[in-house]
């Protein structure tokens, strides 16, 4: 960046007539809580499925004054959480951040942080399929058709076959959920265990699908209710044991496989807030004691 | 159409930045609604239009949106700021707005005319941005709704009655409808569609 000569991008990558497309969409979105709003997605500099649907929103909405925070299946620390980072550092010198407090923009693949969010704070989905009822009506113009008419019978006859199925409904990610009585919307590929966080959430959320070129949004303080039914009413997942590193019994646990004789251990997907809860002296079963933590062993 | 080439005003002072900050005003203001909102880097606006109002059409106004400008605010010195700075065309038709600006003495009968999308796309409709003399959030107009957490009180003081029954039968449409945007100086607030009006 030295050098002023050599080739820089805009701010945040897209150009200003792309963020204004966008940011006109994204307003409509608001607008129609839970409707896809059609847009003219642009090529990103990564792959389809790597969050580019994200990226765009996150890159018509971020400014120099604010905090960015990524995250992966709710980690900070993966591939896609880390390199999106590094982009959005390179094309916008953005402040980033893994503390979700800190953060006034959050753009997340897949998860809803644990730690409450504050209205003073956008948190950006990654969606790769935005519409629910795709793998039920594989025609748009059918599916388009299915929302004017306010016609989600389909959706309920699906959640229907899982009970007929397995006695339950057996959806637990993407699960669908409707959006201020009106818009039946996928709240992207999700655990069902956030979707409560969806409810009267704070923060404003929005959602870009890139491939698909559809971006929608939740407005703060918005009542989202998971389809269900009376007599099988929505629940969210629930694990026998604590996190194994922070001990807690209300957060998202990921199973991880220890070895090949069916080791095992369940630990926050959310990796600030399980680091957050060590930090303020929780322990788990798997915790190292301090008292007997040694040198590195050299590989 | 016989414009100056060179506006009178001149627009953002930085047009990257101060686009993204005023995007983020409106953003909150249609996120919040009926909450009083301010722009901090309004441009230099012309004669006629409030900042406010110039900073929103800066920031989301281009060539894939017709502008249509009210009798009273159509002076040629906005046209020509709009065309300068925005790049975006200025139609005689209502019904092809993207945007629709009106005045505090606009007639509003107009209101009618401009697209509120259909049932199948209903973003495709206008924003209406009404250029006030001032916003109160004293208790006046009570509203619920999408982005409220109880209720927000807002008022135009000064204004015709008039708009606030424009205001409820544009909310029964919903999902079809007119989102509204209403500047005064430096500041803003809006109304989307899912804003209900109580008593």
């Amino acid at each position: 960046m030295s050098n002023s000569a050599a080739p820089s991008y805009n701010f945040a990558y897209l150009d200003e007539q792309t963020k204004r497309m966008i940011r006109r969409a994204l307003l409509k979105a608001v607008a129609i809580p839970g409707y896809q709003v059609p847009f003219a997605s642009r090529e990103m500099p990564m792959p389809y499925g790597w969050g580019t649907g994200g990226i765009q929103v996150t890159a018509a909405v971020i400014g120099p004054d604010d905090c960015l925070k990524v995250i992966d299946q709710g980690s900070d620390d993966t591939t896609n959480a880390v390199s999106i980072r590094k982009f959005f550092a390179k094309v916008g010198d953005i402040e980033t951040t893994e503390e979700t407090e800190r953060a006034t923009v959050i753009q997340t693949r897949h998860r809803i942080p644990e730690t409450e969010l504050t209205e003073d704070q956008i948190l950006v989905y990654q969606v790769p399929i935005p519409e629910p009822l795709r793998f039920l009506e594989p025609k748009e113009t059918e599916t388009r058709k299915m929302h004017a008419l306010e016609e989600y019978g389909l959706m309920h006859v699906k959640l229907y076959e899982d009970i007929s199925q397995h006695g339950e409904i057996a959806t637990t990610y993407a699960y669908p959920v409707k959006v201020d009585g009106r818009y039946v919307m996928d709240p992207s590929p999700t655990p069902k265990f956030d979707n409560p966080k969806m409810n009267n959430m704070a923060a404003l959320q929005l959602f870009g699908a890139g491939r698909e070129k559809r971006i929608y949004a939740i407005p703060p303080y918005t009542e989202v209710v998971s389809l269900d039914f009376d007599d099988h009413p929505f629940s969210i997942q629930k694990w026998d044991e604590p996190c194994a590193l922070c001990g807690t019994r209300d957060s998202f646990l990921d199973e991880v496989i220890l070895d090949d004789q069916g080791g095992r251990m369940f630990v926050c997907s959310d990796s600030h807030h399980c680091a957050k809860r060590q930090a303020e002296g929780h322990r788990g079963a798997l915790s190292a004691d301090p008292a007997l933590e040694t040198e590195e062993v050299a590989p | 159409m016989n414009y100056s080439t060179s506006p009178s005003a001149l627009g953002f002072d930085n047009p990257v930045f101060d686009a993204t900050a005023t995007f983020r005003t409106v953003l909150e203001a249609m996120s919040r609604p009926a909450t009083i909102q301010s722009i901090r880097h309004v441009p230099d606006a012309p004669s006629g239009i409030g900042p406010a109002t110039a900073a929103v059409l800066l920031a989301l106004a281009d060539m894939d949106t017709p502008v249509w400008l009210a009798p009273e605010v159509a002076s040629d010195t906005l046209r020509t700021y709009l065309h300068f700075h925005a790049g975006c065309p200025v139609t005689d038709a209502p019904e092809a707005a993207v945007f629709a600006l009106l005045g505090r003495e606009s007639d509003l009968g107009v209101i009618d005319k401009l697209a509120i999308g259909s049932a199948e796309y209903p973003d495709r409709s206008a924003t209406v941005i009404i250029d006030c003399e001032s916003l109160s959030s004293d208790p006046g107009q009570n509203f619920t709704g999408p982005g409220i957490k109880d209720t927000a009180s807002f008022d135009i003081p000064g204004f015709p009655p008039a708009i606030w029954y424009l205001v409820d039968r544009n909310q029964a449409l919903f999902p079809l409808g007119l989102d509204w945007i209403f500047t005064a100086g430096s500041q803003l607030a809006a109304l989307p569609r899912t804003s209900k009006r109580g008593s």
